[in-house]
């Protein structure tokens, strides 16, 4: 008998009955979503503490919740087909580590980032009809740069864990492998990293999701950082299945000023 | 009668006249056809390169150019004798320019501010109690809509002679809460409390880290700023948010919120004013 791993069943697609109520379980987000005979009515919710995952399933004497606010979708009569995907963030992520980390001179470290992911709504058949995207978690917002010129991007506070078997296997986030190449003359303080996460696939494998993994050259403060995205899934699992484009093309290597230092802001 | 004015009319449009009016007619459309060709042309070439404004100007440089240009070719063909009409219009041009000294002014303020560029269409300004977004910049005055849409013109005189602010200049800013607690609070867990209330939101941004100032020893209260920042256009999101998490989090803390209160002492510096409590006389009925 094949044992049933709910977090891997949440990412198929669904064939679901019309004047029904279904539900389905991110842990952080919960999807509702019903079926008239051309419409589609869909809400979420976020849960105050995370649930078990769930694949879409019936919610059984319920024809509708009051408690919710329903969206309403004209698509159609054939389109019977639910599908959801993992996608990355709309913006760039600015992760720090919660305990900030030094990379002596020369040296390179690997880091696993757990991002969380964006749920992503498609109506099949006949192409997939992209109905909505919903934040898995709602992530602060920060700014990477100057505060006259600079880039508004999420904030994630992340572990940088060494070892795969550190992280756990939440189904609302994907794995970004980091390496770090140390090659300027002085230590790295590892303090933030401002990760392209537009730029990144998202890979399916049996327990967790993954995204490209990143090759990031620190060359010193005054030269830009060369972040390289790996091409394909990366080598840490076993037969990765691509499930989602990145949202823009990666170029083979992207300058860009990827690491900042803590800067004071005096004066009010 | 009406025989008579029609003979007139009849009489006016000799083929000569009817020519004319013709060749005018031709030449007025023309002239505006190429006046919309001309303009629609720099929009396209300059849609990338320049600003809302300057597009604008160039705009009405080439309809008015236009129009003054069509207006002589029009002056030519009825038989105007056009050197006669300049050099009369420079003496009517002396007494205008002494009567619309205002205008000038504003015109030539209008195209410093132009040069200098301090806001752009569509930016949020100041200027003392008035706040909008830019709607147009022109050559005489800016016209701005403010929130509760209002249309208001401000003469370009008076915005360069003023302090003007203009809000939405720089993508980021800082929201400036000034708090007042009471004196009992413990002050390192209020600002464990409010660095929570910032990190909660999501509209606050992370960076630059939220300022938090213990400003003074207030009447009533230990006073603080507590400055956060965001982009600017979540304002009204972060402003109705955290000012109701500030409130709600303060509550379940036990961190109180003081009025201005007064203590009144009867001599001694520190003694309660001495109460005695009087029954209240039965009434009689």
């Amino acid at each position: 008998m094949v044992k049933r791993n709910p977090k891997n069943e949440l990412w198929d697609p669904v064939t679901f009955k019309a004047d029904t109520l279904y539900q389905v379980s991110f842990s952080t987000l919960t999807v509702w979503l019903k079926r008239s005979r051309e419409d589609w009515y869909l809400a979420s919710q976020r849960p105050e503490k995370e649930t078990d995952p769930a694949p879409l399933h019936e919610v059984k004497g319920v024809k509708r919740r009051q408690d919710l606010s329903f969206s309403r979708w004209v698509v159609g009569r054939d389109v019977s087909t639910v599908q959801f995907v993992p996608s990355m963030p709309d913006r760039s992520i600015v992760a720090r580590p919660a305990v900030p980390l030094k990379v002596p001179t020369g040296r390179d470290a690997l880091f696993f980032m757990s991002i969380p992911i964006w749920v992503r709504v498609l109506a099949q058949p006949p192409n997939g009809i992209t109905l909505c995207e919903l934040p898995s978690l709602i992530l602060s917002n920060t700014w990477f740069g100057e505060p006259t010129s600079g880039e508004l991007c999420y904030a994630l506070r992340t572990r940088a864990t060494r070892s795969l078997e550190e992280i756990e296997k939440h189904p609302y986030t994907a794995i970004c492998p980091v390496s770090v190449r140390n090659r300027a003359p002085k230590e790295l303080n590892f303090e933030r990293l401002c990760v392209r996460v537009e730029h990144l696939n998202v890979y399916r494998g049996r327990e967790r999701l993954w995204t490209n993994e990143l090759e990031v050259r620190y060359q010193g403060d005054e030269h830009s950082s060369q972040v390289t995205i790996g091409k394909g899934a990366p080598e840490f699992a076993e037969n990765l299945i691509k499930v989602c484009e990145a949202r823009e093309p990666a170029e083979k290597t992207i300058l860009k000023q990827s690491f900042s230092f803590l800067r004071s802001l005096t004066g009010f | 009668m009406f025989e008579s004015i029609w003979a007139e009319i009849v009489g006016f449009f000799t083929p000569e006249r009817f020519r004319t009016l013709v060749v005018i007619l031709i030449a007025v459309i023309a002239g505006i056809v190429v006046i919309k060709i001309l303009n629609t042309l720099t929009s396209r070439v300059t849609r990338r390169h320049l600003s809302q404004q300057y597009k604008m100007l160039i705009r009405k440089g080439i309809r008015y150019t236009g129009a003054v240009v069509l207006l002589f070719i029009v002056l030519h063909l009825l038989g105007v004798k056009i050197t006669a009409l300049l050099g009369a219009a420079g003496i009517v041009g002396i007494a205008i320019g002494f009567a619309s000294q205002t205008s000038m002014s504003n015109l030539i303020s209008g195209l410093f501010m132009i040069s200098e560029k301090p806001f752009e269409i569509g930016d949020v300004i100041k200027m003392e109690t008035t706040v909008g977004i830019v709607l147009s910049i022109d050559l005489l005055s800016v016209k701005i809509r403010t929130f509760d849409n209002q249309y208001i013109r401000i003469p370009n005189e008076k915005l360069l002679g003023s302090e003007l602010t203009t809000i939405t200049r720089f993508p980021i800013r800082r929201m400036d809460i000034n708090l007042g607690v009471a004196y009992k609070t413990d002050i390192n867990h209020l600002k464990s409390v409010l660095q929570e209330i910032a990190a909660a939101n999501p509209f606050c941004l992370d960076e630059p880290e939220p300022l938090i100032v213990f400003t003074k020893f207030g009447d009533s209260a230990l006073e603080f700023l507590f400055g956060v920042w965001f982009y600017k256009t979540d304002f009204l999101n972060l402003k109705n948010s955290i000012m109701q998490e500030i409130k709600e989090r303060f509550d379940r803390e036990g961190i109180e919120i003081p009025f201005p209160h007064l203590s009144l002492y009867s001599g001694s510096a520190t003694d309660p004013m001495p109460i005695r409590i009087v029954k209240k006389p039965r009434s009689t009925p």
